[in-house]
């Protein structure tokens, strides 16, 4: 990051971002940071919104049970894996689909459809493929005990329940991320590929060098809403725990969502599970400092 | 010989994408298909019928949640194409103080999930009156934080030198994005576009927590109201799947033509 | 440095002018959509509640549904979901209007648990429902946050009449002498068998009676046909049944400990790991139904809505209706469901809600509907008879009530389950797993017991 020459704001142009922030940040503001607010602020209560007169101050006791709750600090520990594993596995097929995707090939409107479908089908659905493909003796548990897995059921299995979850996962959200790879493809000028080619680039230096560099700004966005949208992975996890308690089996699946989910809505317990929440947000934030502060040094 | 080597790689990796991406979808349609003690077994095809798709539409005022769905989702999409690329401009592009923090906030925001703000935003919109009605599912959406963040960044790539010479022509800050930034933006809107409008057809916690009348449904809420209390109708939902997505999927294919390659550099010539 | 600062002073100005136009601009994006609810705080009207101002804004809560269009009768709104349940009450209320001049509106929730998640946003809004139709699995837990409205004082008042109802299910939902609900559908749990299997693999004559006899025949399958003959759904309705077959259950907590449990969960698992046990999840398949339905499995414990599912997907299949097989020392039965109408706090119109609720369940409108729609067992003794008739195929049912007990789950029921659940997966997924059925009762004692 270089440092920003000091500059003179102009007053048409502070204006006009005004006006052009406007819009977005009242309904910003209305529609969500007021609601967040109100909601944080449970996390100091205990709290249900059926008997709000019985609502009780209990400063920060919520986050101290929290940190001796087992089910939380799984869920946490599941959280950071998930987010770990589905980041990089998206980034990486979704840049890789996009490119093979940007050339010039027959069918492209065929292809970029298919690798977008899984993305449009719900969740619901896709979990009933799934379930059926990885019970034991299944088509998709017998393609993986050829890398030496066991040939169990996927999903009642405390080990294999989270693998499944982001298989699913993954499959189901790179046609998002591909989309914004191809976007940001497009900004980049055919003859910069025709200059490389000319000075003897073969196609994987091209895509090294030139297209890498230039779709950094799309990078980031992949990277950091794929960071995002994982932290909040729920509707997958919803699908497979169908009737029996979300993230069965036993907790494997649990995420801070679900727990969240869970404590709000079915135990009614509202304040501990806005506690969960603001303990996420806090260790992302922590991290996002941690980040911006490591990129800095290394300026 | 070599070439001719690494496009057949190319074909071959589209093709085991393809169809990695494509089975599970055909089996779901697949399923859609077949009566209900047949769901996830592999039947004959003379059990396969249509009737699953007749009992949705006969049973159920499906046309009504295709008209609701189909407006509220043009609502918000017309709204996230204007306003989350409008302020994406302006954190991209303009100079004013205070930009980082606004940023900061906006992406901070997003880590909050929606099922904690929920309730509040109900009792928000209860409040106005609006539960119920179409404008809880469209107002609050109008503008996602997530495709302002997608506009920011993909305004980063436009080049400064043409922003400067269409103000040294004479235009506003607001003219040149209307005129001369908006035009060579279309990959930025298709994908808005798109993700937007899968996002908010699909979407299902927001109507199904808004809206508790079955005329004001919209097509997934709907949907799900086909079960019965101790028997999930697993090959309605199927059916109902299909019908749901095959808009969306239309929608994409017509919309993904707008992905044209240089209209930035095209821009700059211009 | 100094720089720095300052823009980020000025940024936090450009925020609050953002801040100032909001509240210019009022909530500007409703006013095109809806008349605003007025929002001095005087003119919230209904404030019968008595309304503590802690934790959050109970302002907010005080919000009013304003429904009075003058002239138009009172409008009360009941919530219905599953598709067999809110046809049922739809039937029931029909014609309410032209005898009390009272309107309905059915407020419609994508499943159960989709009316459980958003209640208490509704009850915070003041947009939840009049009236709601509950049964007595997870209301304790609802009853202990005061979400149901008490109705003793409209049943001593005469308003309400429950002459007639069949008293085990009343004193399910009266809990210390405060009546809840008034039950109106009754489901005992049942053993169901596939009898085009039964005979086709010449079983014999005898059905079973106690779970020992099941597992013989469960033996026998599993050695000629090498399958699991009996489909066990990893649920609390399905566990306490099995529970309370060995003499157990859970007696609002103070009996989770208790051995009989113990030897009902310890028998579970033993049976799973012999392979005389299914899961639907193991097959792909969300429930137990639709293993009976594609006949991966013998038998199942389930209940009455069996019937209507298999007459609509699988008519060919001949059911056979048993009571829960009984275990250990062997005095049990099996649950009881008992669907209940109940009316939900906060409702603007109390009296017409005990009257509308007196008016489905006095005469015949609700029980037959309970029988025409769902084929469930009406709460009402008079009844009984009405039902054989109707649904001969069930007529057996009626007898198995006598030996049923009402669920009886600790009073954080949800979370009760869940945590029963969770354990019996931990110990028979994980083949690894050592823990007993005692183990499990102990866990379980230790966080809701009350004894």
């Amino acid at each position: 990051m270089q440092k920003k020459p000091k500059i003179k704001y102009k007053s048409t142009e502070v204006l006009t971002a005004i006006c052009f922030l406007l819009p977005a940040v009242l309904i910003w503001i209305y529609w969500f940071f007021i609601p967040a607010a109100k909601s944080m602020r449970l996390s100091f209560y205990e709290y249900s919104f059926i008997t709000p007169e019985r609502a009780r101050f209990v400063g920060f006791d919520n986050f101290r049970r929290l940190f001796t709750d087992d089910a939380f600090l799984k869920a946490l520990q599941h959280t950071f894996l998930m987010v770990a594993v589905v980041v990089v596995l998206i980034a990486v097929i979704a840049f890789l689909a996009a490119v093979l995707l940007d050339g010039k090939i027959r069918g492209k409107t065929f292809f970029r459809t298919v690798y977008y479908m899984p993305y449009v089908i719900s969740s619901v659905a896709v979990s009933i493929f799934f379930m059926y493909f990885f019970v034991k003796d299944g088509i998709g548990t017998k393609l993986f005990t050829l890398f030496g897995l066991d040939n169990t059921t996927w999903f009642t299995s405390p080990k294999y329940a989270l693998s499944l979850i982001i298989i699913i996962y993954v499959w189901q959200q790179i046609g998002f991320y591909m989309i914004l790879y191809i976007s940001g493809l497009q900004n980049i000028s055919a003859e910069l590929y025709e200059a490389a080619t000319i000075d003897g680039a073969n196609r994987a230096q091209s895509i090294w060098y030139i297209t890498l560099p230039l779709v950094r700004p799309t990078t980031y966005l992949v990277v950091t809403l794929g960071m995002i949208n994982a932290f909040q992975i729920f509707d997958q996890i919803a699908a497979i725990s169908k009737q029996s308690p979300l993230g069965s089996p036993a907790g494997a699946t649990s995420t801070v969502v679900t727990f969240l989910y869970q404590q709000s809505f079915s135990y009614m317990d509202m304040g501990y599970g806005s506690a969960a929440a603001m303990v996420l947000l806090g260790i992302i934030f922590l991290l996002s400092l941690l980040r911006t502060f490591i990129s800095r040094e290394g300026d | 010989m070599k070439k001719k080597l690494l496009t057949f790689l190319m074909y071959f990796t589209l093709i085991v994408l393809a169809l990695i991406f494509l089975l599970p979808i055909l089996y779901v349609f697949y399923n859609a298909l077949l009566p209900y003690r047949y769901v996830q077994t592999w039947a004959p095809v003379s059990v396969w019928t249509l009737d699953n798709f007749k009992e949705l539409f006969t049973q159920y005022p499906i046309l009504r949640w295709y008209w609701n769905t189909f407006l509220s989702t043009v609502i918000v999409v017309l709204g996230n194409l204007l306003f989350p690329s409008m302020a994406g401009y302006a954190l991209a592009k303009l100079h004013f103080p205070g930009k980082k923090v606004i940023f900061g906030c906006l992406l901070l925001s997003m880590m909050v999930p929606f099922q904690l703000t929920m309730i509040q935003m109900y009792i928000q919109l209860a409040k106005l009156n609006m539960h119920n009605t179409i404008w809880a599912i469209t107002l609050p959406f109008l503008s996602q934080t997530m495709f302002l963040f997608m506009a920011r960044q993909f305004f980063f790539a436009v080049p400064d030198e043409l922003l400067e010479a269409a103000r040294i022509d004479g235009l506003s800050h607001a003219g040149v994005f209307f005129r001369i930034v908006a035009p060579i933006s279309k990959p930025l809107f298709a994908s808005i576009a798109i993700l937007n409008f899968t996002g908010t057809w699909n979407s299902y916690m927001v109507p199904a927590t808004f809206i508790n009348k079955v005329d004001k449904f919209t097509l997934v809420v709907g949907l799900q109201t086909v079960n019965m209390t101790y028997f999930k109708k697993t090959n309605l939902t199927l059916a109902g799947v299909v019908l749901l997505s095959f808009p969306v999927i239309l929608f994409f294919i017509c919309t993904q033509k707008e992905f044209v390659k240089g209209a930035m550099s095209s821009g700059i010539k211009a | 440095m100094k720089r720095k600062l300052m823009s980020k002073i000025t940024g936090c100005l450009i925020c609050a002018s953002l801040l100032a136009g909001l509240t210019a601009c009022g909530s500007a994006p409703a006013s095109d959509a809806a008349p605003e609810a007025p929002e001095a705080p005087g003119a919230a009207q209904d404030s019968e509640a008595p309304e503590t101002t802690v934790g959050t804004d109970d302002a907010d809560a005080a919000v009013v549904e304003a429904n009075n269009d003058s002239g138009e009768g009172i409008k009360l709104t009941i919530g219905v979901w599953a598709d067999d349940e809110s046809k049922r009450l739809e039937k029931a209320f029909e014609g309410i209007e032209d005898d009390l001049g009272i309107q309905i509106e059915f407020l419609k929730y994508p499943s159960d648990s989709d009316f459980w998640d958003n209640i208490p946003a509704q009850i915070a809004a003041g947009t939840a429902p009049d009236i709601i139709s509950c049964t007595n699995e997870h209301y304790l837990q609802y009853i202990d946050q005061g979400l149901f409205e008490p109705l003793t004082e409209y049943v001593d008042s005469g308003v309400i009449n429950l002459d007639g109802t069949w008293a085990k299910a009343m004193d399910a939902w009266k809990i210390d002498d405060i009546v809840y609900g008034i039950p109106y559908a009754l489901n005992p749990g049942v053993f169901i068998v596939n009898n085009n299997m039964w005979n086709e693999y010449g079983l014999g004559d005898s059905y079973p009676t106690t779970w020992d006899e099941v597992l013989a025949i469960c033996k026998k399958v599993k050695d000629e046909h090498d399958m699991a003959a009996w489909c066990v759904n990893i649920q609390e309705y399905h566990l306490t049944n099995i529970a309370l077959s060995f003499g157990g259950g859970w007696d609002f907590g103070k009996k989770i400990g208790a051995k009989e449990n113990a030897d009902a969960l310890q028998f579970l698992i033993d049976a799973y790991r012999e392979g005389y046990i299914v899961t639907p999840t193991e097959l792909g398949l969300g429930g137990d139904m639709d293993v009976m339905i594609q006949e991966s499995a013998l038998f199942s414990t389930g209940g009455a809505w069996y019937q209507g599912g298999f007459a609509a997907e699988a008519p060919d299949i001949e059911l056979k209706y048993l009571p829960i097989p009984k275990g250990g020392s062997g005095n049990g039965g099996g649950t009881c469901h008992s669907a209940a109408l109940v009316a939900l706090k906060n409702s603007q119109h109390p009296e017409e809600v005990a009257k509308a609720i007196s008016y489905v369940a006095e005469g015949s409108k609700l029980y037959e509907a309970v029988v025409d729609v769902t084929e469930v067992i009406p709460a009402g003794e008079a009844y009984f008879d009405y039902y054989k008739e109707k649904v001969p195929a069930l007529t057996e049912l009626v007898g198995y009530l006598d030996d049923t007990t009402p669920f009886s789950y600790p009073t954080q029921s949800k979370k009760f389950a869940d945590s029963l659940i969770n354990l019996m997966q931990e110990t028979m997924f994980d083949e690894t797993s050592s823990m007993t059925g005692q183990d499990i009762v102990d866990q379980l004692s230790a966080e809701y017991g009350t004894e």
